[in-house]
């Protein structure tokens, strides 16, 4: 085929199609007679919140502009038991119900549909995390707790599902400058042509800033996305992206800088049959690199830097057996790949794969009750099978209200690092993590029960969540001693926890001007293996969330959030945890057909407050924003 | 096709088709039911595609036609008759209607109609009912449609709603729907051939699904398609209003006004308003925009 030809095949059905008959033809009663195919058919729309298996919180676009927040971590502040600490200025994490260290590693994090980890370090998935544009992001669906059953291993502390823009939805071109205290330099612009058949947006964004007070912790990330959305028929979706990622940071204590970078590819394909069932596809491929990537312990240093690549291909179908019972089922194949002599000790590739086979029974007994009854079976290359089960049970008590109960199990596989870890400095003379491979999959056991009360004409959400989390064979490989050559230099099964609470979050609209939100959560750490767990997350969180309209152009926010100490896993220092209050006024205007924002935020507004460490400090920042919309 | 009656008292009707079969037959069956059930054999009928209707004689004493065609026929078949016999149209599109009604014969009131399609202020109050947090209703309209928008923009305004209006133009039908989704809190269908047809419906609702737009239509083939609700008149029911007109026209009185018509059915699709988080019953809300229509 020429190029021309391809051009014209490819342009063609979008040009003509939506031009086509502009007041060709005349009204008359065959418009209202005639047939239409059924375009959202149920496996096309999306649950209700009072049916998903699982506490949920969704961050919308408008939440998302209204918090003010620059990167992800800042919007996971608004989700109830969220933790969000950083490693150094530059390096944010953030779990659900705290127990992270480091290496940010129990969460699953999905960028539509694709799983977005560090294959070489540990499934850190904050560097990745950061390759986001929050301007390209549609919603962010949080679901909080275990869901291994739905979402594999690795969705361990909750899921973090990230869905972005679909290429016709935004708008042709976009800028967007933030500049302010602490060297906040943000900047992106965005590109966007074709329509509903076929559409693309190009995005490419610079983020930075001086990170914390007395470190050397300068953050800069550089991206770039390209998504295409086409629908070659009514039938089907089909949805490409592809960008690159790097995350550069200093190295807190030296004048140096590292360096993540990673290239990804994913396609999925989706159709919609005329019976009512899914068929879904999905491949992606992913690469990093870490690049000078140094850690220091008791002043020794040890590199760690290297390659991972990872391939993953899954399968999905649902379809509805019978009325009032529908199956979602499928399967996945996932290659994981790891060169890096600095923390393996080899200077061969490592490998991994990983099956999974996986089905969900959504069962409708009664207009009132939904049943969901799922499971997903994995094989690992290295550390064999596991099955994760799942049972919930909704109850519709009135069409506002919504009881839930639910118990499942949930796994996280170690990774190439955990299993294969051979660490070295030339400053020790032994490795400082030797892993042997005996290590198991971590385990989670969860059970809980929830309401969710959608009180309309007060305009009112109430979501309650109450929860006993039991890990057990909790990995274990920071906190070593590098004084002296220890057996437990490896990577084991060691800890074990239980955590027992309940959260709330308040969805209140007193009128069409007003949003308040009110997330709190009380959380106890019992059953512990160490003192030093008990502390893993904090006991006590609350946030207060006011978004207020003033006119069609002003609008102004408050975030208020708060909560007990708590200490990162391993680290004994306990941190204090201060309050943090974000403040943003933003100002909305038109010229000609381009629409603009101006903002003014301020993070942490009340003065610094400990974070990471005892000796570092999250700044007070303000900040001006510029978006233009064409 | 043509009915006899056992006594013919000397009153024929034509009932003029646009097409055979359907929705026309239907609407015509519904028609005559209603004359017939209170008026036994009176009226001697005859049924048949317009284009059968060769002869304006022998003159009939009423003549219906069913759909746009028809309407065009029967009037192009009556145009140099002095005294053309009352026509009544049913099932067409106010638009259609009025665009080929002869204006002479309208003010005669020997021409009239019931419509196939709702009138503004029941579709909005629909929307009032249904989805009272809504404050931005958004209708995309193209060369057809945009004769809608001083009547649906009053009726808005009579209930302190916004009308949001984006007209297709050039361009095509994309970047109109695109500006309209930004700041549409639910999507009103308006027949137009050049915006709603069975090839742009899909793009439409995935397109305001995406963003959580409701759409709301006018025909059964949408809420199935996947809009939230549609509301209109099914054939019978707009048959048996023209049923009831042509009963004074029996009566020896003028053809009233053309008008809407009276009866109407919403419905639903569950799936959609599950998805959405809405509870919504057709029979109820149809039943408080009977309430809120009646004087």
């Amino acid at each position: 085929m020429s190029r021309r030809l391809l051009f014209a095949v490819l342009s063609a059905p979008t040009f003509a199609w939506f031009s086509a008959g502009v007041g060709a033809q005349e009204l008359s009663e065959k418009d209202y007679f005639g047939d239409l195919p059924v375009v959202l058919s149920v496996s096309r729309l999306s649950q209700p919140l009072s049916e998903t298996p699982g506490a949920v919180t969704i961050l919308d676009r408008d939440t998302i502009r209204r918090s003010g927040a620059r990167d992800i971590f800042d919007l996971l502040r608004l989700v109830p038991g969220f933790v969000i600490g950083h490693v150094n200025g530059a390096n944010p994490v953030a779990n659900y119900h705290g127990d992270f260290d480091a290496l940010n590693r129990r969460l699953q994090v999905f960028v539509d549909g694709r799983s977005i980890y560090s294959t070489l370090l540990a499934g850190n998935v904050s560097h990745a995390m950061m390759g986001l544009v929050l301007d390209d992001i549609d919603r962010i669906e949080v679901l909080r707790g275990s869901n291994s059953a739905g979402y594999g291993a690795n969705a361990f502390s909750g899921v973090v599902n990230v869905v972005t823009r679909h290429a016709a939805d935004v708008p042709k071109a976009s800028a967007s400058v933030a500049l302010g205290e602490n060297g906040i330099a943000d900047r992106s612009v965005r590109a966007a042509w074709g329509d509903e058949r076929m559409a693309f947006r190009l995005t490419a964004a610079r983020s930075g800033d001086n990170g914390f007070d007395k470190a050397i912790d300068d953050k800069r990330v550089d991206q770039l996305h390209l998504r295409g959305d086409l629908a070659p028929s009514s039938r089907d979706e089909l949805m490409f992206s592809l960008g690159s990622v790097r995350h550069q940071w200093g190295a807190t204590d030296e004048l140096r800088s590292e360096n993540w970078r990673n290239a990804y590819l994913q396609a999925r394909w989706v159709r919609h049959a005329e019976d009512g069932s899914e068929l879904r596809v999905n491949t992606s491929f992913d690469e990093e690199k870490f690049v000078d990537q140094v850690f220091v312990f008791s002043g020794r240093r040890f590199r760690a830097d290297g390659t991972g690549r990872r391939f993953s291909l899954e399968a999905e179908h649902a379809v509805g057996l019978a009325d009032g019972l529908r199956l979602v089922w499928g399967g996945q194949w996932r290659h994981e790949e790891v060169r890096s002599p600095d923390l393996l000790y080899v200077q061969e590739s490592q490998t991994t794969e990983l099956r999974r086979l996986f089905g969900n029974i959504e069962w409708r007994p009664h207009a009132r009750w939904l049943i969901n009854a799922g499971a997903m079976w994995e094989e690992h290359s290295v550390t064999g099978p596991h099955t994760a089960p799942r049972l919930s049970a909704h109850f519709h008590a009135t069409p506002e209200q919504t009881f839930r109960i639910g118990t499942t199990q949930a796994y996280r596989v170690p990774t190439i690092y955990e299993l294969r870890g051979d660490w070295r400095s030339p400053d020790l003379p032994w490795p400082l993590v030797k892993a042997t491979g005996r290590i198991k999959p971590e385990r989670m056991v969860v059970n809980e029960i929830g309401y969710l009360g959608q009180f309309r004409s007060l305009g009112l959400t109430v979501d309650l969540r109450g929860f006993e989390e039991t890990g057990s064979s909790v990995a274990r490989y920071f906190g070593f001693k590098s004084t002296a050559p220890v057996a437990s230099n490896d990577v084991v099964n060691m800890d074990a926890y239980r955590k027992r609470g309940w959260e709330s979050q308040l969805r209140w609209k007193p009128r069409a001007e007003t949003q308040l939100l009110f997330n709190h959560t009380v959380l106890r750490v019992l059953s512990i293996t160490k003192e030093s767990d008990r502390y893993i997350a904090p006991s006590h969180m609350s946030s207060l969330v006011w978004f207020e309209s003033l006119s069609e152009r002003w609008d102004w926010s408050l975030a208020y959030h708060i909560g007990g100490p708590m200490t990162w896993g391993g680290v004994k220092d306990m941190l204090e945890t201060q309050p943090r209050l974000d403040l943003r006024l933003a100002h909305r205007f038109k010229a000609g057909a381009t629409q603009g924002e101006v903002a003014f935020v301020t993070q942490s507004a009340t003065g610094r407050y400990q974070d990471g460490d005892p000796t570092r400090y999250f700044p007070r920042r303000a900040f001006v924003s510029l978006r233009l919309d064409y | 096709m043509t009915y006899g009656s056992a006594w013919a008292a000397g009153l024929t009707a034509w009932v003029a088709l646009s097409d055979n079969g359907g929705v026309h037959s239907e609407a015509a069956e519904a028609l005559r039911a209603e004359v017939e059930q209170t008026q036994p054999g009176r009226v001697e009928w005859r049924v048949a595609h317009w284009s059968l209707f060769r002869e304006p004689s022998p003159k009939p004493q009423l003549v219906v036609a069913v759909g746009s065609a028809a309407q065009r026929g029967m009037q192009e078949l009556f145009a140099g008759d002095g005294a053309p016999p009352p026509l009544l149209v049913v099932l067409v599109p106010r638009l259609a209607f009025e665009r080929i009604a002869d204006p002479v014969r309208l003010r005669a009131g020997s021409l009239s109609a019931v419509f196939l399609d709702q009138p503004a202020a029941r579709q909005i109050e629909l929307i009032r009912l249904a989805l009272p947090a809504v404050r931005n209703v958004g209708v995309v309209v193209g060369g057809e449609s945009r004769g809608f928008v001083p009547v649906l923009e009053k009726a808005a305004r009579e209930r302190n709603l916004q009308l949001i209006v984006s007209l297709v133009g050039q361009n095509g039908l994309f970047p109109a729907l695109q500006s309209l989704l930004a700041d549409a809190d639910v999507l009103l269908a308006q027949p137009d051939p050049s915006v709603f047809n069975s090839q742009t419906v899909a793009n439409i609702l995935t397109a305001a699904y995406r963003r959580q737009i409701p759409l709301i239509g006018f025909s059964p083939a949408y809420a199935r398609a996947g809009a939230l609700m549609s509301l209109y008149s099914t054939p019978a029911q707009v048959g048996a209003r023209g049923g009831e007109v042509l009963r004074q026209a029996l009566a020896g009185k003028a053809l009233p006004p053309p008008q809407w018509p009276r009866e109407y059915v919403v419905n639903i699709n569950p799936d959609v308003a599950r998805s959405l988080g809405l509870t919504l019953d057709g029979v109820r809300l149809g039943e408080l925009l009977r309430q809120k229509e009646r004087p």
